[in-house]
């Protein structure tokens, strides 16, 4: 048994005639302690798998399993202190008016937890933030500092599985590389599992040990870091996705431009 | 290279504001001929203060000066507004970064393509239309005269993006300057709209100033490179030579990017050192 299953997700979004399949049956699983990745491009379902592992659709159908207990049976609060979630883009994702410290206790406050001092000292640590950020304001920090505000929150509830979506691709590429560190070294010390998704397939194949390819609500092909090092991806999508991302090429911008006239 | 388009000759720009002066680009020197020239650098590096100082766009707290601010052997700094409105749009042209943002959303985008014709050229509006449609076809929009009627939330970024492009071309210019045209876009898409903007360099002669923060993009699309650190241009490059970069903060910038089959436990981290930020060496 993996620790996250999904069976046959499937999500409609949409009345009427407006009604629209955004997954279409995706099942994957994920052993503990792995990072998983997503790769695909805006519009691919990519970050709609995130949001209805983390909760935030409940009108999807097919399995979501952690841990060999199901979504619909799991408390909620529990769920969710087990499963965290960072996202994009740190500009928007912290409240302006509250200081880092409230931004972290919250969570902590609502999952009833005490020694909220202690534990937002700790969790400021781990992620390389000096103490005396805690009573600052988002818009005093770097875009880099913000986001580990951000992954500290995310932190500081001890979950096992963190759900990162897209979480470097605001950042410069220096700060990525920080970041991707930090995320390295916390699911070392914190023993977590990630899904990471992404856009980028460099980033992808830096911090996954396998990953799938969607399109259009689908997973097209599921690959290992090995595969794609060894050339072995076999879905067309796929390949013009891995050479797109690797440099500019004249010739494949006008066979595919002719692949999509056809 | 024979006869550049733009020659830029130690630029300056200082901000004054409230908090006392800020000198955001350092005797920045660069030349463009008909050819793909790419600033890179770090948010706040000044590569886009430099792209709209060519432009004369910033606004009135930013000084600018320079030794020479040549166009087209034009002393653009010496030009009345009324002449600059002649160059911009005309001659030099700008794509920026989001279709979405820089679209007008109450209009059809055939029409934005229309004004941008009809603002620098008597012709009627019948004459317009016919250009713009021509123009959306040559940047590969399929069934043009049905995008022409088409409002901007109606179409994809990658179409929004060849809007702008066409808009940009229509009135022939001599310079492009591309903010982080392709950040917004998918890696296919990008790919798509970057053999748009070769092929016009290739087969027009236009000049391609290409701001953006991608190096391994760069390295591929463009000719030459400008590495800007702290508002200064700290090394100059042929693009098929980047990974000779010398400068510190080059080789740190490109060992921090992941790449495919590269694999490694542990990104390098830049560690800034204070004295890539100290004035360099003036240019004569």
């Amino acid at each position: 048994m993996s620790l996250i299953d999904i069976d046959d997700l499937s999500l409609f979004l949409g009345q009427g005639a407006r009604r629209r399949k955004i997954l279409d049956s995706i099942s994957f699983s994920v052993e503990a302690g792995q990072t998983y990745g997503l790769v695909g491009e805006s519009g691919s379902g990519k970050s709609t798998v995130l949001r209805c592992i983390a909760g935030l659709y409940r009108q999807w159908t097919g399995g979501i399993a952690v841990d060999g207990q199901t979504f619909r049976q799991a408390d909620r609060l529990g769920w969710c202190r087990n499963v965290q979630m960072v996202f994009q883009d740190p500009y928007g994702s912290l409240h302006p008016k509250h200081q880092i410290e409230d931004i972290l206790a919250e969570p902590l406050h609502i999952h009833k937890l005490d020694n909220i001092g202690e534990r937002v000292g700790k969790v400021l640590d781990q992620v390389g933030l000096p103490g005396k950020f805690r009573y600052r304001f988002p818009h005093q920090l770097s875009g880099g500092q913000r986001q580990r505000v951000a992954i500290a929150r995310a932190m500081v509830l001890r979950p096992s599985i963190v759900l990162l979506d897209e979480p470097t691709s605001a950042l410069d590429v220096s700060i990525q590389a920080e970041i991707l560190n930090l995320f390295m070294d916390l699911r070392e010390e914190l023993k977590l599992t990630y899904l990471l998704v992404s856009h980028d397939l460099s980033v992808i194949d830096h911090m996954c040990s396998a990953f799938a390819v969607m399109q259009a609500g689908r997973i097209v092909e599921v690959l290992t870091r090995d595969a794609l090092e060894n050339n072995e991806a076999s879905a067309p999508y796929t390949r013009t996705l891995i050479e797109a991302s690797e440099r500019y090429d004249r010739d494949l911008a006008l066979r595919q431009a002719e692949a999509e006239q056809a | 290279m024979s006869d550049p388009i733009l020659c830029v000759r130690n630029l300056n720009v200082r901000y004054f504001g409230a908090r006392g002066a800020m000198h955001a680009v350092r005797n920045v020197s660069f030349e463009v001929g008909k050819e793909k020239v790419a600033i890179i650098g770090e948010s706040g590096s000044g590569k886009s203060t430099v792209g709209r100082a060519v432009m004369r766009l910033l606004p009135d707290v930013a000084r600018v000066e320079a030794d020479a601010l040549d166009f087209e052997g034009r002393n653009m700094l010496a030009l009345s507004e009324k002449a600059m409105q002649d160059i911009r749009g005309r001659r030099i042209s700008m794509i920026l970064q989001d279709p979405k943002f820089s679209l007008n959303p109450v209009m059809t985008v055939g029409e934005q393509v229309s004004e941008a014709y009809l603002a620098h050229f008597p012709v009627s509006r019948a004459e317009a239309r016919r250009r713009s449609i021509e123009q959306l076809a040559a940047v590969r929009i399929r069934d043009p005269e049905h995008v022409y009627g088409l409002y901007p939330h109606e179409v994809s970024g990658g179409m929004g993006q060849r809007i702008m492009i066409a808009m940009m071309l229509i009135p022939d210019p001599a310079l492009i300057i591309a903010d982080e045209p392709t950040s917004a876009l998918d890696v296919t898409v990008r790919l798509q709209v970057l053999a748009l903007l070769d092929d016009l360099v290739r087969q027009r002669g236009i000049g391609l100033l290409f701001i953006s923060h991608d190096l391994n993009l760069v390295q591929s699309f463009c000719d030459r490179v400008l590495i800007m650190y702290a508002g200064q241009v700290v090394e100059e490059l042929r693009a098929d030579e980047l990974d000779k970069a010398r400068h510190e903060y080059s080789q740190g910038l490109l060992a921090s990017l992941p790449r495919i089959g590269a694999r490694r436990e542990r990104l390098p981290t830049l560690n800034r050192r204070s004295e890539w930020a100290l004035d360099l060496v003036r240019q004569k």
